[in-house]
């Protein structure tokens, strides 16, 4: 809960403020409760999560697992220069060993398992950049 | 004598056909408009158009009203075979969709299916007409009772054209195949604004349901092309594999030597049943050159199914993509092949399986989301299937996989295998673990000597072949030539199916 000053018609108010886990913003002002829409801030919110989805998918690249299974060979290093469609790992898994290659160019920025790890689908395998 | 007020329809008919304004309007959006889509996706001259007089009743509309109600019906030929068409016109209205529009297209939907010819429609439309009320949505109904009756006797393809929703996207997904262009067509239940209100989530149209969308994702569309003209060639194209209806059989058209030798296949796919490779060169390989047209390409990738011709042949091809997920069954690669089994049963179109498969993928998440209920739909769709069905085990063919694409039980009519071939019910490791998990625990230097027993005594087809599960085993280059003197003989298959109102089949 936070703390505020609000200025209505040049009357000065303390409230409390306190977003709910819907998103709804409740402010508590002289033992009244008011629920505050706030449309604007969820649009804004949504437009924001959106902008920083495309700096992810500019910027950053997350590998995930495809299956789940046991990684067989870690073909790259940290700070490795990969080309788009280069192989990154080898992934045994449904007794296969599956190739996880590189979505576009890029450096690879983390890697976050090793040999003989065992993985689960959506797990971060690296970060590309 | 009474010509005349007919010569003053058709005034006024070309004059709103040359209504400059729509006509950019819609240009600017990178679509063509109704009239231009017909022209490009018919033989020239070959349109004839059927209630051109219809117009909406409702009196709130009087200075609405427009001739032909905001969608154009009709039929005509493309590569000289007869078709039903609907196109609807985005600037009327919306193209949406009420009780004049609705009862035009139920018209040719019922001409289609009596006279037996595929009926296309070229979506533009938001949806039922809020104006007319219930009307429009009761003759919607009727266009949805319509394509269930269809369905199965004759094909039914939908182009998405613009942003659709409501009737507009249900009919559609009630027929056989949907296409959509990219940056252009969108489908959905309810749209951005109303996703907005209802949850708060800010999401474009493109992002809803948008070509890439339906493609990937949902599996709701089978086609995605760049433009509307691709498009509209895509589905002359797909035509060119489908029988008229469901008692005729496919074109026959042959480009491609019946008896060339597949060399290249031994190079294509490696022994080692661990590495991967890609199915479409062997699929290339196989078939003749340059035939095989992809359905759902993008969709549970895992899976490839699409038509090809093998010897001239229309063939349907269900395969395993061991580049992808190991080319695995999983829920939604499920999903695609029943679907696609369904349709090659329904027009006579005879199967084709090429397979290399370890089986359906482990794990809460498909388990938890009906992997057994989505599984089972493949062992129905095949076992119901009263088409040729051949299969061609290439690697592997384990355990319930085997079950549902290969087993001659269940009704595959021939199984070929290649000499490398492992058919079995799961790979050695695991079975000699469970098999010999008391020798193992005790002495567990002992397992690598049994996992190459049971590799040597099972991972092969030649214990299948003595159980007489397996017809032949060939060497990969002689692949095309015996695929095409198997489809050759089964081509008169009759099966007969026990008659009844119609099976409960998992959904």
């Amino acid at each position: 809960m936070e703390e505020l000053i609000v200025k209505v018609d040049s009357k000065e108010y303390k409230v409390f403020v306190e977003e709910t886990e819907e998103g709804k913003i409740l402010v508590h002002c002289d033992n009244d409760v008011y629920e505050v829409e706030t449309k604007k801030d969820v649009e804004q919110s949504a437009v924001e999560r959106l902008h920083k989805k495309q700096i992810t998918e500019e910027g950053k690249l997350e590998i995930t697992a495809p299956l789940p299974g046991i990684i067989y060979e870690v073909k790259v290093k940290q700070g490795s220069d990969v080309k788009q469609g280069q192989s990154l790992f080898t992934l045994m898994a449904m007794k296969m060993e599956n190739d996880i290659t590189a979505p576009r160019d890029g450096v690879v920025k983390e890697i976050n398992v090793k040999k003989n790890d065992n993985v689960n689908r959506g797990d971060v395998l690296a970060v590309i950049e | 004598m009474g010509g005349n007020k007919l010569r003053e329809f058709i005034e006024k008919n070309k004059e709103l056909q040359n209504d400059k304004q729509a006509i950019e309007l819609q240009h600017k959006k990178g679509k063509l408009t109704a009239q231009e889509r017909l022209k490009y996706l018919l033989d020239a001259d070959s349109f004839v158009e059927l209630d051109a007089f219809a117009e909406l009743q409702s009196r709130e509309l009087e200075a609405k009203k427009k001739p032909r109600d905001g969608v154009i019906t009709g039929y005509g030929t493309i590569n000289k075979r007869p078709v039903y068409v609907y196109a609807q016109d985005f600037s009327f209205m919306g193209g949406s969709m009420g009780e004049a529009h609705n009862k035009k297209v139920s018209n040719i939907m019922e001409l289609a299916l009596k006279t037996g010819c595929p009926c296309i429609g070229l979506l533009d439309s938001g949806g039922a007409r809020i104006q007319e009320g219930i009307s429009a949505l009761d003759t919607g109904g009727k266009i949805f009772q319509l394509n269930t009756m269809a369905s199965g006797i004759i094909p039914q393809i939908s182009a998405i054209l613009g942003p659709c929703a409501g009737i507009a996207v249900y009919s559609p997904a009630l027929t056989d195949f949907i296409f959509m262009v990219k940056k252009t067509s969108y489908m959905f239940i309810t749209g951005p604004d109303v996703v907005k209100t209802v949850t708060g989530q800010v999401i474009d149209f493109e992002g809803l349901g948008g070509a890439m969308s339906h493609n990937e994702k949902s599996g709701v569309a089978h086609f995605m092309a760049d433009s509307e003209k691709e498009c509209l060639d895509m589905i002359k194209i797909l035509l060119s594999y489908l029988p008229q209806n469901n008692l005729e059989n496919s074109t026959y058209h042959t480009a491609d030597n019946p008896s060339r030798e597949t060399k290249k296949l031994e190079t294509i796919v490696p022994e080692d049943p661990k590495k991967t490779y890609d199915i479409k060169d062997v699929i290339e390989e196989i078939f003749d050159k340059r035939s095989f047209f992809e359905i759902q390409a993008s969709f549970a990738a895992n899976a490839v199914v699409g038509f090809a011709r093998l010897n001239g042949n229309v063939v349907g091809i269900v395969a395993n993509q061991p580049k992808v997920l190991a080319g695995c069954l999983d829920i939604d690669s499920s999903d695609k092949i029943a679907r696609f089994v369904r349709f090659c049963d329904c027009f006579n179109i005879p199967l084709i399986n090429l397979v290399d498969v370890t089986g359906y993928l482990p794990g809460t998440d498909q388990e938890h989301n009906g992997i057994i209920r989505h599984g089972a739909k493949v062992l129905y769709a095949y076992s119901e299937a009263a088409v040729p069905k051949i299969c061609l085990v290439l690697r592997k063919a384990y355990g319930g996989a085997y079950i549902a694409l290969v087993s001659k039980e269940m009704g595959f009519d021939k199984v070929i295998a290649w000499p490398f071939a492992e058919i079995a019910v799961m790979g050695a490791e695991q079975a000699v673990s469970i098999i010999n998990k008391d020798e193992i625990s005790k002495n567990p230097k002992i397992k690598e000597k049994l996992v190459a027993e049971y590799s040597e005594k099972y991972l092969n087809p030649y214990v299948a072949a003595k159980l007489g599960k397996i017809d032949m085993i060939i060497e990969p280059k002689n692949t095309r030539i015996a695929l095409s003197k198997c489809l050759e003989m089964l081509l008169n298959k009759r099966e007969k199916r026990p008659v009844k109102k119609h099976g409960n089949m998992p959904l």
